[in-house]
């Protein structure tokens, strides 16, 4: 327990976002216990997940969190993606839908955080290849232009999967390193979690995101 | 909140030696896959660490073995081999260099016999919890300054309460600093976040229904709003909500353990209130965020708390100790999800499903023409084997047999359906207006239950009964206002002259206790106004007043008795016990004396009675003076883990108390409940020599008595090395030969403690 103050300890929260049966908790299912099959999972809960990584002698908890992805649920986004680090924006490379869902994942983060959270688009599924419906230059392109990273993987296959999250956590600590270089003694985390349900109902909760689909 | 075991390798000097002088072995490691499992800091001699242990300790998972050769495998977290089973404490993932490695942080060293002190993993997940980190701490003595500065706090801010919610965080966020600076004033800074949430969470309790009443007030309205939607959302199923049927086995059993998150007061408790719900429900199964989400909607729906707005403001805004996303604030986070979502259009849109005919789907869709044609079909007798039949089929024509499968006959269901038209249609047709379904309710009864006013009103102009009760004894009144319908309480007092305002259910609640149990303000109001009897108990013997959780419901009581005291028994004896074990605590003998009801002169003696132990009435009078009236405390009580008196006489070294305890029939043998150990246990862990040497004359203490880890008092004096209490446990006969859990023995523990070793020989 001890040590936790060394300061070269951080602790990031990642949150995926993504329309339903794209292979989120597949994913993490996949990066954390090495399992694929969730009706072969026993005991093991599926919505929050811890990963240590070391990289270069910098100690990093991953908090890792699946979101409800339920179209009905889309209004809550903002109460689990605030105070994140970074986002995995989670599509299916053989449904088109799913990719217009990303885009307008990417449209909201930004609105509600900023610069201030790293994005990685994943195009889930590369073992159906033969089904693909998203052209992969399409979404690279696309993700070049939000300031994401795109990987391809396949959560089935274990392909790509540890490999954007080290590439997600890499961004993750160059953009805290960059803040502490810049402003010292600015904390970020109590900013955010203020302004939640204050009781003096002025502030309605960010209105559901209705016409978010328009493709642009 | 909960910390799990963590520590920085690089400090670990096994892990060290490793990377410093094997750097082969780490790039083979992250060519081959294999494993490098650490034993946690301090539980290997560095002497010890030698190429061959080392070797012992690379996993190649492909074999099955270790690097040696030896069998190792890795099964639910933990390693198994032929001699030994250690736990992965945490696994950690190295990236150096373009080299790829996993280490798994493991409790004891593998294939070792060695007894290393046993991991007590130091978990913080209730209140209990944090006191006992205090004492492992040595920090104990600063309990009792959070209480007074919590007292004094109550005491000077009488009007806590009323302040905004802003002002409220900012005071309690600046007495949780004075709190804070009682512990680090005197300390370094080593395990400071399991200090500052054991500080939190003690302040809090300390606070206890101080903090939690004002912040029910703060969000009163916002709760009677909430429960106004779950008290009229209610009758939905699991099958509504979609939520899968594979969780039903286990949702009765989260039920009863979310249903006492009121029963806590501090945050650290109530969170772990939330773990131990979705506990039962993990077991077994794979549980998404769509899951957990759905299912607090579900458990929110069917139980009986009245202030979740208030618990969730609690949660998220007045912890100052930490703010990690982790798995707590997961759960904290769901929740507030799932509040958000029962409020939203969302959940407005989901309705019960009812199953229905023809004729009553047109007052689904609110048809009017179409029924009116059902209805000409089916009464123009034409369809009738002749007009006066009443054969079965032609009775189910016959509009006021038309009932479904509650029982409800078409206007019953149109005045659900808040229908006024059809309403008015059917009472203009004859139907019946005091007609009652299965549940004994009248349209009246769904008027009000779903806040139909404009219904309500053209149905006690037909004279619809008003004090109609249903099976459990509720009137319209009391379902209005149970579900929050304050349009409807108004049109009952304005449009019936012989409302029977304090009529009581099956409960005995009238419709005040419902009112004030669900916050809502306005509808006490009314009540009140009314002229509502104030002075009605309930089955539980509950007036109103005692159900107000905040000023505002509160404030309609002006002249209320203060609340009786809860009925359980159990807890206040609880609270006085530990009253009793801090005085011990605290050398306080004068104070401990009189709660156990003994002289206070300190040479306690029963010359003049019978026997010792004779409590007859003649010696009763002859002890010292008793008040008859005080209910004392029996030398043998324990707290809630299980410590009597002489538990803590015996750690804090109190010998004069402890030889008054014994005196009095103090049983030397009673063990603590989790750690199961005696009062002999505890003054060699403590290094208490005297209260040794006074509890072993007792002609019946067990020397040998193994705690939970199967170790003996003996094992605890070796491993302190405290010569003196070793010599005095040989000489009163224990056993050096008992083997622990680990089956160890303490000569082994020996080997390497110098002082107390020669007395084995
Ligand atoms: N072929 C294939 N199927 C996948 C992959 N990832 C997930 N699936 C399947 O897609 C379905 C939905 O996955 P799930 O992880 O529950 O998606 P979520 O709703 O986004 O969490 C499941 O049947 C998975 O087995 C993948 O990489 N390849
Ligand atoms: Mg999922």
């Amino acid at each position: 327990m001890a040590n936790n103050t060394s300061g070269a300890s951080h602790n990031f929260k990642v949150v995926l976002l993504g329309e339903g049966c794209v292979g989120k908790t597949s994913l993490v299912l996949r990066y954390v216990e090495d399992k694929f099959n969730t009706n072969h999972v026993t005991t093991v809960q599926a919505s929050f997940l811890n990963k240590k990584l070391n990289i270069d002698g910098k100690r990093i908890n991953l908090a890792i969190w699946d979101t409800a992805g339920q179209e009905k649920f889309h209004a809550l986004g903002p109460i689990y993606y605030r105070s994140s680090n970074g986002a995995v924006l989670v599509y299916d490379i053989t449904d088109e839908d799913s990719f217009q869902k990303v885009k307008s994942w990417v449209k909201e983060l930004r609105k509600m955080l900023g610069a201030d959270i790293c994005l990685v688009i994943a195009g889930n599924k590369t073992d159906l290849e033969k089904n693909r419906n998203v052209s992969l230059e399409e979404a690279e392109a696309y993700a070049i232009k939000v300031g994401a990273i795109h990987f391809q993987t396949s959560a089935k296959l274990n392909k790509g999967v540890e490999e954007m999250f080290l590439v997600l956590t890499q961004k993750m600590l160059e953009t805290v390193e960059e803040k502490e270089a810049q402003n010292a003694p600015l904390s970020r985390q109590n900013s955010q979690r203020r302004n939640v349900v204050v009781v003096d109902d002025d502030q309605v909760p960010p209105p559901p995101t209705r016409q978010c689909c328009s493709n642009s | 909140m909960w910390q799990k075991y963590d520590e920085n390798l690089h400090n670990n000097p096994f892990f060290h030696e490793i990377i410093k002088n094997h750097g082969d072995l780490i790039v083979k490691a992250s060519q081959e896959e294999w494993i490098i499992c650490v034993p946690r800091i301090g539980v290997i001699d560095p002497n010890e660490i030698t190429i061959e242990t080392i070797l012992d300790h690379i996993l190649v998972p492909s074999e099955g073995t270790t690097l040696s050769k030896k069998e190792a495998t890795i099964k639910n977290k933990q390693i198994v081999t032929n001699s030994t089973t250690r736990h992965i404490l945490f696994e950690e993932t190295f990236y150096i260099e373009d080299l790829k490695y996993t280490v798994f942080c493991i409790d004891s060293p593998l294939f070792s016999s060695r007894v290393t002190c046993p991991h007590v993993v130091n978990k913080i997940e209730t209140l209990h919890h944090c006191i006992d980190f205090f004492w492992s701490e040595n920090l104990s003595h600063v309990l009792i300054k959070i209480q007074r500065l919590c007292a004094s706090f109550v005491d000077q801010n009488r009007s806590f309460c009323r302040e905004n919610l802003q002002n409220q965080k900012d005071l309690i966020g600046s007495l949780y600093s004075q709190c804070l600076q009682l512990v680090l004033r005197n300390r370094g800074f080593t395990d400071c976040d399991n200090i500052k949430l054991a500080v939190e969470t003690y302040m809090q309790s300390c606070l206890d229904q101080f903090l939690t009443h004002a912040i029910n007030t703060v969000t009163c309205l916002h709760d009677s709003e909430l429960n106004k939607i779950i008290r009229n959302s209610s009758e939905l199923q699991l099958k509504d909500l979609s939520i899968p049927p594979k969780f039903c086995d286990n949702i009765t059993n989260a039920k009863s353990e979310l249903s006492k998150i009121n029963n806590y007061v501090t945050i650290l408790d109530k969170v772990n209130c939330l773990k131990l719900t979705f506990g039962h429900l993990y077991t077994k199964i794979c549980l998404t965020s769509d899951d957990v989400l759905q299912l607090f909607v579900f458990l929110i729906l069917k139980l009986n708390i009245t202030n979740w707005t208030s618990n969730l403001i609690y949660l998220t805004q007045f912890q100052f100790s930490s703010h990690e996303p982790n798995e707590s604030n997961f759960l904290v986070t769901s929740l507030e999800a799932a509040l958000e979502f029962i409020k939203s259009e969302q959940f407005a849109k989901i309705k019960p499903r009812h199953s229905v005919t023809p004729l009553f789907q047109t007052i689904v869709t609110g048809d009017l023409t179409n029924l009116r044609k059902l209805l000409d079909v089916k009464n123009s007798g034409g369809n009738l084997c002749h007009p006066l039949c009443d054969c079965d089929d032609c009775t189910k024509m016959d509009s006021s047999y038309d009932i479904n499968s509650k029982g409800q006959t078409l206007l019953t269901f149109a005045a659900l359906l808040g229908r006024s038209e059809i309403v008015e249609f059917l009472l203009s047709k004859g139907a019946e207006v005091n007609s009652v379904d299965y549940f004994g309710r009248s349209a009246l009864h769904y008027a009000c239950l779903k806040g139909h006013q404009d219904v309500l009103l053209i149905l006690v102009n037909c004279r619809a009964e008003v004090n109609v009760r249903d099976h459990d004894g509720n009137t319209p009144l009391h379902v209005a206002c149970n579900n929050g319908h304050e349009n409807c309480v108004k049109a009952l007092f304005y449009a019936s002259k012989g409302l029977d305002i304090d009529c009581v259910n099956k409960h005995g609640d009238s419709p005040l206790h419902l009112a004030v149990k669900w916050n809502y303000v306005g509808i006490c109001a009314v009540l009140i106004e009314n002229n509502a009897n104030v002075c009605v108990t309930n089955r539980k013997n509950q007036l109103p007043a005692n159900l107000a959780q905040n000023y505002y419901t509160e404030r309609f009581f002006p002249n209320s008795v203060p609340k009786p005291p809860k009925d359980n028994n159990r807890s206040d004896k609880f609270k006085k016990i530990d009253l009793l074990l801090k005085a011990i605590e605290n050398d306080d003998l004068p104070l401990t004396c009189f709660y156990l009801g003994f002289s206070t002169s300190s040479h306690y003696d029963f010359q003049s009675k019978c026997h010792p132990l004779c409590n007859c009435e003649k010696c009763e009078d002859l002890d010292t003076g008793q008040d008859p009236n005080v209910e004392y405390i029996s030398v043998n009580a324990c707290n809630i883990d299980g410590f009597t008196p002489l538990h803590f006489a015996a750690k804090f070294g109190r010998t004069e108390l402890l030889r008054i305890l014994l005196d009095s029939g103090a049983l030397p043998n009673l063990k603590t409940l989790k750690t199961l150990q005696t009062p002999l246990h505890l003054a060699c862990i403590h290094q208490q020599v005297s209260v040794v040497k006074e509890l072993v004359k007792c002609a019946n203490c067990e020397v040998d008595s193994q705690d939970y880890y199967g170790n003996t008092p003996l094992y605890y004096a070796c491993v302190r090395n405290d010569a003196k209490i070793v010599e005095v446990l040989l000489t009163n006969g224990a056993n050096a030969d008992i083997r622990d859990y680990g089956n160890s023995i303490i000569k082994q523990v020996q080997e390497n403690l110098t002082e107390s070793q020669d007395i084995f020989l």
